[in-house]
Protein backbone atom coordinates (compact mmCIF):
# COMPACT_ATOMS: atom_id res chain seq x y z
CA UNK A 1 0.00 0.00 0.00
CA UNK A 2 1.37 3.39 -0.70
CA UNK A 3 2.51 6.32 2.14
CA UNK A 4 -0.60 8.47 2.71
CA UNK A 5 -0.08 12.03 1.32
CA UNK A 6 0.87 13.19 5.01
CA UNK A 7 3.65 10.88 4.91
CA UNK A 8 5.43 11.49 1.82
CA UNK A 9 4.79 15.38 2.60
CA UNK A 10 7.09 14.60 6.61
CA UNK A 11 9.86 12.74 4.19
CA UNK A 12 10.11 15.29 2.15
CA UNK A 13 9.85 18.05 4.41
CA UNK A 14 12.53 16.21 6.68
CA UNK A 15 15.03 15.47 3.04
CA UNK A 16 14.72 19.48 2.41
CA UNK A 17 15.45 20.75 6.15
CA UNK A 18 18.83 18.73 5.69
CA UNK A 19 19.62 20.63 2.54
CA UNK A 20 20.54 23.42 5.32
CA UNK A 21 24.04 23.43 4.74
CA UNK A 22 26.63 26.40 4.39
CA UNK A 23 28.32 24.87 1.53
CA UNK A 24 24.40 24.37 0.12
CA UNK A 25 24.46 28.66 0.42
CA UNK A 26 22.62 28.58 3.48
CA UNK A 27 23.71 30.75 6.66
CA UNK A 28 24.58 27.51 9.20
CA UNK A 29 24.34 23.92 8.88
CA UNK A 30 21.32 22.94 10.60
CA UNK A 31 20.30 20.44 8.32
CA UNK A 32 23.48 18.34 9.91
CA UNK A 33 20.72 16.64 12.32
CA UNK A 34 17.37 16.71 11.67
CA UNK A 35 14.61 14.54 13.41
CA UNK A 36 11.27 13.56 12.92
CA UNK A 37 9.34 13.45 16.19
CA UNK A 38 12.30 12.99 18.55
CA UNK A 39 10.03 12.49 21.92
CA UNK A 40 10.18 15.19 24.47
CA UNK A 41 12.35 13.19 27.25
CA UNK A 42 14.75 12.74 24.24
CA UNK A 43 17.58 15.27 25.41
CA UNK A 44 19.48 16.09 22.67
CA UNK A 45 23.82 15.88 22.80
CA UNK A 46 25.78 19.62 23.09
CA UNK A 47 27.95 17.70 20.16
CA UNK A 48 24.58 17.24 17.79
CA UNK A 49 23.82 21.03 17.61
CA UNK A 50 22.55 22.69 15.76
CA UNK A 51 19.44 20.44 15.25
CA UNK A 52 16.03 20.53 14.01
CA UNK A 53 13.18 18.57 15.10
CA UNK A 54 10.34 18.19 12.79
CA UNK A 55 6.63 17.28 14.07
CA UNK A 56 3.73 17.17 11.86
CA UNK A 57 1.07 18.11 15.10
CA UNK A 58 -2.15 18.33 13.01
CA UNK A 59 -3.65 17.85 9.68
CA UNK A 60 -7.18 19.90 9.48
CA UNK A 61 -9.69 19.30 7.43
CA UNK A 62 -10.06 23.09 5.84
CA UNK A 63 -12.94 22.19 3.43
CA UNK A 64 -15.04 18.67 2.40
CA UNK A 65 -16.75 19.18 0.00
CA UNK A 66 -19.63 17.48 -2.66
CA UNK A 67 -16.97 16.18 -5.13
CA UNK A 68 -15.06 14.40 -2.53
CA UNK A 69 -12.76 17.08 -2.16
CA UNK A 70 -10.91 17.67 1.05
CA UNK A 71 -8.64 20.72 1.45
CA UNK A 72 -6.28 19.85 4.27
CA UNK A 73 -3.60 21.94 6.44
CA UNK A 74 -1.10 19.90 7.80
CA UNK A 75 0.57 22.14 10.25
CA UNK A 76 4.75 21.29 11.50
CA UNK A 77 6.12 22.65 13.99
CA UNK A 78 10.11 22.53 13.95
CA UNK A 79 12.07 22.85 16.88
CA UNK A 80 15.62 24.28 16.72
CA UNK A 81 18.08 24.08 19.58
CA UNK A 82 21.86 25.77 18.81
CA UNK A 83 24.85 26.27 21.14
CA UNK A 84 27.09 29.75 20.99
CA UNK A 85 30.14 29.10 18.80
CA UNK A 86 31.80 31.73 16.60
CA UNK A 87 28.24 33.37 16.69
CA UNK A 88 26.11 34.00 19.72
CA UNK A 89 23.01 31.47 20.77
CA UNK A 90 20.42 34.22 20.07
CA UNK A 91 21.80 34.98 16.79
CA UNK A 92 22.47 31.62 15.34
CA UNK A 93 18.76 30.94 16.18
CA UNK A 94 18.01 33.93 13.66
CA UNK A 95 19.69 32.30 11.41
CA UNK A 96 18.41 28.92 11.37
CA UNK A 97 14.95 30.48 11.29
CA UNK A 98 15.89 31.92 7.88
CA UNK A 99 17.17 29.38 6.96
CA UNK A 100 14.15 27.21 7.57
CA UNK A 101 12.04 29.53 5.40
CA UNK A 102 14.28 29.63 2.66
CA UNK A 103 14.28 25.92 2.63
CA UNK A 104 10.62 25.92 2.42
CA UNK A 105 10.68 28.62 -0.69
CA UNK A 106 12.72 26.63 -2.69
CA UNK A 107 9.61 24.60 -3.76
CA UNK A 108 6.45 25.16 -1.88
CA UNK A 109 4.78 22.69 -3.21
CA UNK A 110 6.75 19.74 -2.34
CA UNK A 111 7.14 17.98 -5.79
CA UNK A 112 3.79 18.89 -6.87
CA UNK A 113 2.20 17.11 -3.62
CA UNK A 114 0.71 19.98 -2.06
CA UNK A 115 -0.80 23.40 -3.48
CA UNK A 116 0.87 25.60 -1.49
CA UNK A 117 2.93 26.29 2.11
CA UNK A 118 2.48 29.28 4.28
CA UNK A 119 4.48 30.44 7.10
CA UNK A 120 2.85 30.89 10.20
CA UNK A 121 5.38 32.39 12.77
CA UNK A 122 8.67 31.47 14.84
CA UNK A 123 9.34 32.28 18.46
CA UNK A 124 13.09 32.06 20.10
CA UNK A 125 13.83 31.22 23.96
CA UNK A 126 17.62 31.24 25.13
CA UNK A 127 18.73 29.74 28.65
CA UNK A 128 22.16 30.02 30.18
CA UNK A 129 23.99 27.70 32.73
CA UNK A 130 27.02 25.70 31.83
CA UNK A 131 26.70 26.95 28.19
CA UNK A 132 24.35 29.21 26.35
CA UNK A 133 21.24 27.36 24.61
CA UNK A 134 19.12 28.89 21.98
CA UNK A 135 15.96 27.53 20.94
CA UNK A 136 13.77 28.00 18.41
CA UNK A 137 10.20 26.92 17.13
CA UNK A 138 9.35 27.39 13.69
CA UNK A 139 5.49 26.95 12.56
CA UNK A 140 4.29 26.65 9.14
CA UNK A 141 1.15 24.75 7.08
CA UNK A 142 1.18 22.53 4.03
CA UNK A 143 -2.08 22.64 2.33
CA UNK A 144 -2.95 19.95 0.06
CA UNK A 145 -5.61 18.04 -1.59
CA UNK A 146 -6.97 14.63 -0.80
CA UNK A 147 -9.20 12.35 -2.01
CA UNK A 148 -12.64 11.50 0.55
CA UNK A 149 -11.56 8.40 2.71
CA UNK A 150 -8.28 7.85 0.54
CA UNK A 151 -5.06 9.50 2.00
CA UNK A 152 -2.82 8.54 -0.24
CA UNK A 153 -4.94 9.99 -3.50
CA UNK A 154 -4.58 13.47 -4.28
CA UNK A 155 -7.41 14.99 -6.18
CA UNK B 1 29.41 33.21 65.32
CA UNK B 2 30.26 35.27 62.44
CA UNK B 3 34.01 34.74 63.01
CA UNK B 4 33.19 31.23 63.69
CA UNK B 5 31.48 30.96 60.24
CA UNK B 6 34.41 32.25 58.10
CA UNK B 7 36.92 29.97 59.93
CA UNK B 8 34.44 27.15 58.77
CA UNK B 9 34.42 28.62 55.29
CA UNK B 10 38.30 28.24 55.10
CA UNK B 11 37.89 24.89 56.13
CA UNK B 12 35.39 24.01 53.16
CA UNK B 13 38.31 25.64 50.90
CA UNK B 14 41.24 24.03 52.17
CA UNK B 15 42.86 22.72 48.70
CA UNK B 16 43.87 19.72 50.49
CA UNK B 17 40.16 18.75 50.62
CA UNK B 18 37.83 19.90 48.59
CA UNK B 19 38.71 23.19 46.98
CA UNK B 20 41.10 23.82 44.45
CA UNK B 21 42.87 27.23 43.51
CA UNK B 22 41.16 29.72 40.70
CA UNK B 23 42.23 32.66 39.31
CA UNK B 24 39.33 35.48 39.73
CA UNK B 25 39.41 38.48 37.87
CA UNK B 26 36.42 40.77 38.28
CA UNK B 27 35.05 43.34 35.68
CA UNK B 28 37.83 46.16 35.08
CA UNK B 29 39.77 44.39 38.31
CA UNK B 30 42.86 42.69 38.20
CA UNK B 31 43.45 38.78 38.48
CA UNK B 32 43.68 36.92 41.46
CA UNK B 33 44.10 33.57 42.93
CA UNK B 34 41.29 32.38 45.48
CA UNK B 35 39.87 28.85 46.80
CA UNK B 36 36.83 27.84 44.83
CA UNK B 37 34.93 24.63 45.61
CA UNK B 38 33.36 24.18 42.04
CA UNK B 39 31.07 22.02 41.05
CA UNK B 40 28.37 21.11 37.71
CA UNK B 41 26.09 19.09 38.06
CA UNK B 42 23.93 17.65 35.12
CA UNK B 43 20.82 19.88 34.16
CA UNK B 44 18.95 20.20 31.15
CA UNK B 45 17.78 23.41 29.07
CA UNK B 46 13.98 23.01 28.07
CA UNK B 47 11.85 25.21 25.57
CA UNK B 48 8.95 24.41 23.62
CA UNK B 49 9.39 20.86 23.31
CA UNK B 50 13.28 20.53 23.51
CA UNK B 51 16.08 19.56 25.88
CA UNK B 52 19.63 20.20 25.50
CA UNK B 53 21.64 18.84 28.08
CA UNK B 54 23.87 21.42 30.43
CA UNK B 55 25.08 21.80 33.37
CA UNK B 56 24.62 23.96 36.36
CA UNK B 57 27.90 25.45 37.18
CA UNK B 58 28.13 26.62 40.24
CA UNK B 59 31.57 27.92 42.76
CA UNK B 60 31.65 28.25 46.81
CA UNK B 61 33.97 31.04 47.32
CA UNK B 62 34.78 33.03 50.29
CA UNK B 63 32.32 36.29 49.92
CA UNK B 64 35.56 38.37 50.47
CA UNK B 65 37.25 37.13 47.60
CA UNK B 66 34.39 38.27 45.05
CA UNK B 67 32.64 41.32 47.02
CA UNK B 68 31.21 43.53 44.20
CA UNK B 69 31.83 41.24 41.49
CA UNK B 70 29.77 42.18 38.15
CA UNK B 71 28.72 39.33 35.71
CA UNK B 72 31.17 38.71 32.89
CA UNK B 73 34.25 38.70 35.74
CA UNK B 74 35.87 35.84 35.08
CA UNK B 75 36.90 32.78 36.80
CA UNK B 76 39.57 30.53 35.65
CA UNK B 77 39.97 26.69 37.42
CA UNK B 78 41.94 24.17 35.62
CA UNK B 79 41.96 24.91 31.92
CA UNK B 80 38.62 25.91 32.26
CA UNK B 81 37.44 30.03 31.76
CA UNK B 82 34.27 30.68 33.86
CA UNK B 83 31.98 33.62 33.33
CA UNK B 84 29.85 34.80 36.22
CA UNK B 85 26.12 34.94 35.23
CA UNK B 86 25.19 37.04 38.07
CA UNK B 87 26.14 38.86 41.14
CA UNK B 88 27.52 36.48 43.69
CA UNK B 89 24.76 35.13 46.56
CA UNK B 90 26.09 35.75 49.62
CA UNK B 91 24.81 33.29 51.99
CA UNK B 92 25.57 36.21 54.97
CA UNK B 93 28.14 33.88 56.45
CA UNK B 94 31.74 34.61 54.82
CA UNK B 95 30.30 31.86 52.08
CA UNK B 96 29.48 32.91 48.46
CA UNK B 97 27.97 31.00 45.25
CA UNK B 98 28.64 32.32 42.24
CA UNK B 99 26.52 30.40 38.81
CA UNK B 100 28.95 30.47 35.75
CA UNK B 101 28.88 30.18 32.25
CA UNK B 102 31.80 29.15 29.81
CA UNK B 103 29.66 31.71 27.44
CA UNK B 104 29.84 35.02 28.06
CA UNK B 105 26.86 36.18 29.22
CA UNK B 106 25.03 39.17 26.85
Amino acid sequence: MADSIRQRLVEKVKARLQTILTAGGFRTNAGSYVTVWKPDSVVHDQANLPAINVRDVDDEVLDANATGRLQRSLQFECDVVVSEGSDPADETARHVIADIQEAILVDETWDGLARLSRYLGDSIAMDQKDRKIGMAQVRFEIRYHQERFNPDTQV
Amino acid sequence: MRERAIADADRLLNTDDFAQRGTFTPVGGSAKVINVNLIAAWQASDAFDSQAENADAVAMVKSSDVSGAKPNSLLTVGAVTYYLLSPPMDNGYGMAQLALSRDEVG
